[in-house]
């Protein structure tokens, strides 16, 4: 019994999608399930023993594998089987979609809270973030830097969503990447992502070069004695925090359509 | 039926790979004839749906294949030259891949496999390209699909392959199927086919029947040169010759000879002649 001519999406069809893309997809929840519990007990180690580097290993880890979930397609390098497979490109674009930015994460977000989960049942109270702020504060102090505390504190706040979707962006990057190329797909993944994180960077950079360059020029930095220039400039970095922030909320967002749509043309006219 | 409509399409500006091809392929065996670079496997593409034409089209019931929607993918089925298995094994893509053909048939799959000594379980990885492009095939004959496209399927394959091919295709292939095989190896399939397709510098220059190529050309194998031939050339201390078949006898098809004839300086009066509707016999 054939299916009639449709170009309606099917969820049937979506299931069938998400069987022919199992073997490389289960492949990659495996690695990701692995690389968040090693990513948990490196964090555990760091805030045992209050070495920072350990905690941003671990955040690094733990944010790889979250954003390099669409190279789990690159296993599938005959294009001809992929082009020719009887789905519409909406559902296996969906299915991509659906697996990178649901099915990972969920999975990673699943392990980590059960681990946390079996630590308090240990007894061990612990919150990642909270041990974040308390290791950074604590370098802060060491290097008498302990003034910018409430910016840093503010700034891991205020830049929390934005961490969310800077891996948002990481992920849109990485799928157009996969779609759009056809050799060296992962290395060439990684590569962008370093370079749209590096754009995103100078761009707000930039932004708050400007901002510090108004201030400096202003009079409120003229007015200022030797004893308030520090939380005048405190005062002004925490703005410039906010400012930034807003302005990443644009700009990531912005960056995450993008190359969704793009993505999505691209898969849709993908040619031998 | 599919159809083939003005369908051009060029890799760079000022090279036509295929430069307006037009056909209607029904059921039957269809050989796809040309030299090197000649526009076949672009063809295929074509006809799948892996490439979109720069103009024309190519369409199955009406229903444009460019567009790639479920209801030409699941009946076109275009294997590749070179063929890269994302899954381990055949029985594996049986699973995984034969699912979204509703004509799959698991058992004509095995007895595929079964001709050539394999039961689908072994690593597609630790296979020879031959093997690997023999199993391929094997599973690509039990699709079921309306039209199947082969590029060179028996490259690589040894002699005795090569006629257990021949023989699943007989098998396999229904009466309302058609399989387009595009192949340099006449001589290994040369008694299949209904067909025939000739390409040559991008163009399609023939499309017909084999019964009516027969109809009006006898090919004929002669001791000294045939007067009145279209075409003949020596071999083996003989000549071979297609001529107008005012007699009407019956020959079969000399493939080579065929070929030789088009790529001739006299293929355009050949084909002329083949296609000319007006043909005195």
């Amino acid at each position: 019994m054939r299916t009639a001519a449709t170009k309606t999406f099917s969820f049937s069809r979506l299931d069938q999608v998400w069987s022919f893309y199992a073997p490389c997809t289960t492949r990659y929840l495996m690695w990701a399930a692995i690389a968040t519990v090693v990513s948990y007990l490196m964090y555990l180690l760091a805030d045992k023993t209050d070495v920072i580097g350990m905690m941003s290993i671990s955040g690094t880890l733990l944010g790889a594998f979250a954003y390099m979930a669409p190279t789990a397609f690159t296993f599938v390098r005959n294009r001809s089987l992929v082009c020719q497979l009887p789905a519409t490109a909406a559902e296996q674009f969906t299915f991509m979609l659906l697996f990178s930015y649901v099915a990972v994460p969920l999975t990673m977000a699943a392990i980590w809270l059960s681990l946390e989960g079996i630590s308090g049942l240990c007894g061990y109270d612990n919150s990642m973030f909270a041990t974040m702020q308390r290791l950074y504060a604590s370098e802060l102090d060491a290097a008498h830097m302990g003034i910018f505390n409430d910016f840093y504190n503010l700034l891991m706040k205020r830049t929390r969503w934005l961490q969310y979707l800077s891996w948002a962006m990481s992920t849109a990057v990485v799928l157009l990447i996969v779609i759009a190329t056809e050799k060296q797909r992962f290395m060439k993944a990684v590569a962008g992502v370093i370079v749209a994180g590096v754009a995103v960077g100078i761009v707000s950079g930039v932004f708050m070069i400007v901002r510090m360059v108004d201030f400096f020029s202003s009079a409120e930095f003229a007015r200022a004695s030797e004893e308030d220039i520090m939380p005048v400039i405190t005062n002004v970095l925490m703005n410039g925090v906010n400012d930034i922030a807003n302005f990443s909320l644009c700009v990531v967002p912005a960056i995450i359509i993008i190359c969704l749509y793009l993505s999505w043309r691209k898969f849709k006219s993908f040619q031998m | 039926m599919l159809n083939i409509n003005n369908v051009s399409f060029y890799y760079r500006k000022g090279f036509m790979a295929v430069d307006d091809a037009c056909a209607d392929i029904g059921s039957g065996i269809y050989l796809l004839l040309g030299e090197n670079g000649a526009g076949k496997t672009t063809l295929l593409h074509l006809i799948s749906g892996l490439l979109f034409p720069k103009s024309g089209s190519c369409s199955l019931d009406e229903v444009d294949t460019s567009l790639r929607s479920p209801y030409t993918t699941e009946r076109i089925f275009f294997v590749a030259d070179d063929f890269d298995c994302p899954f381990a094994t055949i029985n594996e893509l049986a699973r995984r891949h034969g699912l979204f053909y509703p004509t799959f048939n698991y058992e004509m799959m095995r007895a595929n496999l079964a001709d050539y000594g394999m039961d689908g379980s072994e690593k597609l990885r630790a296979m020879s390209l031959g093997t690997r492009r023999k199993a391929f095939i094997a599973y690509s004959l039990a699709l079921g699909v309306d039209y199947l496209l082969l590029d060179e399927p028996t490259n690589g394959m040894d002699i005795s392959s090569k006629k257990i091919m021949l023989k699943q295709i007989g098998r396999c292939v229904s009466d309302d199927q058609c399989i387009i095989i595009s192949t340099h190896n006449v001589h290994d399939l040369q008694t299949m086919f209904d067909h025939l397709m000739l390409m040559r510098r991008g163009r399609l220059r023939i499309s017909m029947p084999v019964a009516d190529i027969l109809e009006r050309a006898a090919f004929v194998s002669s001791p000294s040169p045939v007067p009145g031939a279209i075409f003949q050339e020596p071999e083996g201390g003989r000549f071979k010759a297609i001529i107008p078949n005012e007699q009407h006898i019956d020959t079969d098809i000399d493939y080579p000879l065929f070929y030789s004839a088009m790529m001739s300086e006299a293929g355009d009066s050949f084909i002329e002649f083949l296609t000319s509707k007006n043909i005195q016999l």
